[in-house]
């Protein structure tokens, strides 16, 4: 396999394995967003935004002191067996952090555009909130929550800072195209290597605009 | 709207502007460095004649950047394929001129327990051993030593591989590796990883430090390679880990 293809398949699959992974959380977090009043709701936007506004590398660092072998729940993970840095895992997180908060404000404003009155006519023929989210507000909100992924998808694939601190550089289990394209850099004769990583890139860039436009063409709220 | 659009068009050249204004003086030299002299150069500077602005950086980065154009007037790389790169393409002027070796040493962190030799490497205790990438010249180094020594492919599997020396270092430091190899200046200025011992120099190509005046530097330049090169340099580049003169063979 070439090292294109390689950074090409990691980029790929930790970008889908973080997007599979956070989806349920992220549309949960939208929710409560969308339903959250005052205090609350300043509170946890400034949770949800702060990974979006911290500078990546901060981002890895932080991680690496929360989840490293010798971080704060460094032994609690170690006796479950779980070890995240250096790991095809570890990418996976660090993409999850940088893509959450882009995915959670997008699900935040499906929900936001969902019509209220459809909502409450469900409520008011009896139904529970329960099946109002189910049939009513999460199919409403379907084509702006795929709008939402795909940006989330779009960011993964761009995240280079955390993953450099916290998953390193393995080529085959870390080394995504935007570490591959570092890597290249520094060497003299490595222009043609960047120039492939790069290409690279910008078709997986182009296929994750494309479906984004795609998905959300019937969005209200893109 | 194009009230506000000029506006905005104003503004950023403005800024722009501004930001130009913010560069070096016409007299100021500007000194790109590579980032394990981050600690050693100020020191250096302070003796030196002028006013002189330094950059520090990856040497890779810095002389991409010098190629595009970046306004330098000597560039100080860990990376000797680099000067040698620039020259090539016709922007340097004069020759490089080396001022140290850098050595590679294994480390561990603070208070943990110590190889004594590579061989002692294939213990169970070291089970993570962090390593820089082998683009660049401290993981070429290290892959280097340890196929020399005939441990590369035993070793190999316990890599936790960085990008660069700083993660390597920044990983031993809190412990996320048993041991790793890292610049001798690295241990130098970091409290929280212990040399645990030095490569043995025949086991790899020498890592040298080397600096050149580029061709568009200011005149002055000349002068100040050769107070990068001087004794006095030589003694602060020693207390910061490096090797020099007499002991660079």
């Amino acid at each position: 396999m070439s090292e294109v293809t390689e950074a090409l398949l990691v980029s790929a699959s930790v970008a889908t394995t973080a997007l599979v992974l956070s989806t349920p959380f992220a549309i949960a977090t939208g929710l409560a967003l969308a339903r959250l009043r005052g205090l609350q709701r300043a509170v946890a936007m400034s949770a949800v935004l702060v990974p979006m506004v911290l500078p990546p590398v901060v981002i890895g660092f932080g991680l690496l002191t929360t989840l490293g072998r010798r971080g704060l729940l460094g032994d609690a993970l170690n006796a479950l067996g779980v070890h995240l840095a250096f790991s095809f895992a570890g990418a996976v997180v660090a993409a999850a952090c940088v893509g959450f908060p882009i995915f959670a404000l997008s699900a935040k404003s499906a929900f936001e555009g969902v019509d209220p009155k459809l909502e409450e006519v469900a409520r008011s023929l009896g139904a529970s909130r329960w099946r109002v989210l189910r049939e009513v507000s999460l199919p409403l909100a379907v084509p702006s929550l795929a709008g939402g992924a795909t940006l989330f998808f779009a960011r993964a694939l761009g995240e280079f800072g955390a993953t450099m601190i916290f998953a390193g550089d393995a080529p085959g289990r870390t080394r995504t195209l935007a570490l591959a394209t570092y890597a290249a850099l520094q060497r003299p004769d490595g222009d043609g290597d960047a120039v492939a990583f790069c290409a690279a890139s910008l078709v997986l860039s182009m296929l994750a605009i494309a479906l984004h436009l795609t998905l959300t063409r019937g969005a209200r709220h893109a | 709207m194009p009230g506000f659009r000029s506006g905005v068009a104003s503004l950023v050249v403005v800024v722009v502007f501004a930001l130009g204004c913010g560069e070096a003086g016409t007299n100021e030299l500007r000194v790109c460095a590579a980032a394990s002299l981050a600690q050693a150069l100020p020191e250096i500077l302070e003796s030196a004649p002028g006013s002189v602005t330094s950059t520090f950086g990856a040497s890779g980065a810095l002389a991409r950047q010098i190629r595009l154009g970046a306004p330098c007037d000597i560039f100080i790389s860990a990376d000797a394929r680099w000067p040698v790169s620039l020259a090539s393409d016709g922007l340097t002027r004069g020759s490089s001129v080396r001022l140290a070796t850098n050595v590679l040493v294994v480390a561990t962190p603070h208070g943990a327990p110590h190889p004594t030799t590579l061989e002692n490497l294939r213990e169970p205790l070291f089970a993570r051993i962090a390593v820089a990438g082998p683009e660049a010249p401290l993981g070429e180094a290290t892959r280097s030593a340890l196929d020399h020594a005939h441990l590369l492919s035993s070793l190999e599997p316990r890599f936790v591989l960085s990008s660069d020396a700083n993660t390597t270092r920044m990983w031993l430091a809190r412990g996320e590796a048993n041991a790793g190899f890292v610049y001798a200046t690295d241990v130098a200025q970091d409290p929280a990883i212990e040399r645990a011992f030095d490569v043995p120099a025949e086991l790899y190509d020498a890592l040298q430090i080397t600096a050149v005046v580029l061709r568009d530097a200011r005149p002055a330049s000349e002068a100040l390679l050769e107070v990068l090169a001087s004794d006095s340099t030589a003694s602060v580049l020693r207390a910061h880990g490096f090797r020099v003169g007499a002991a660079v063979e």
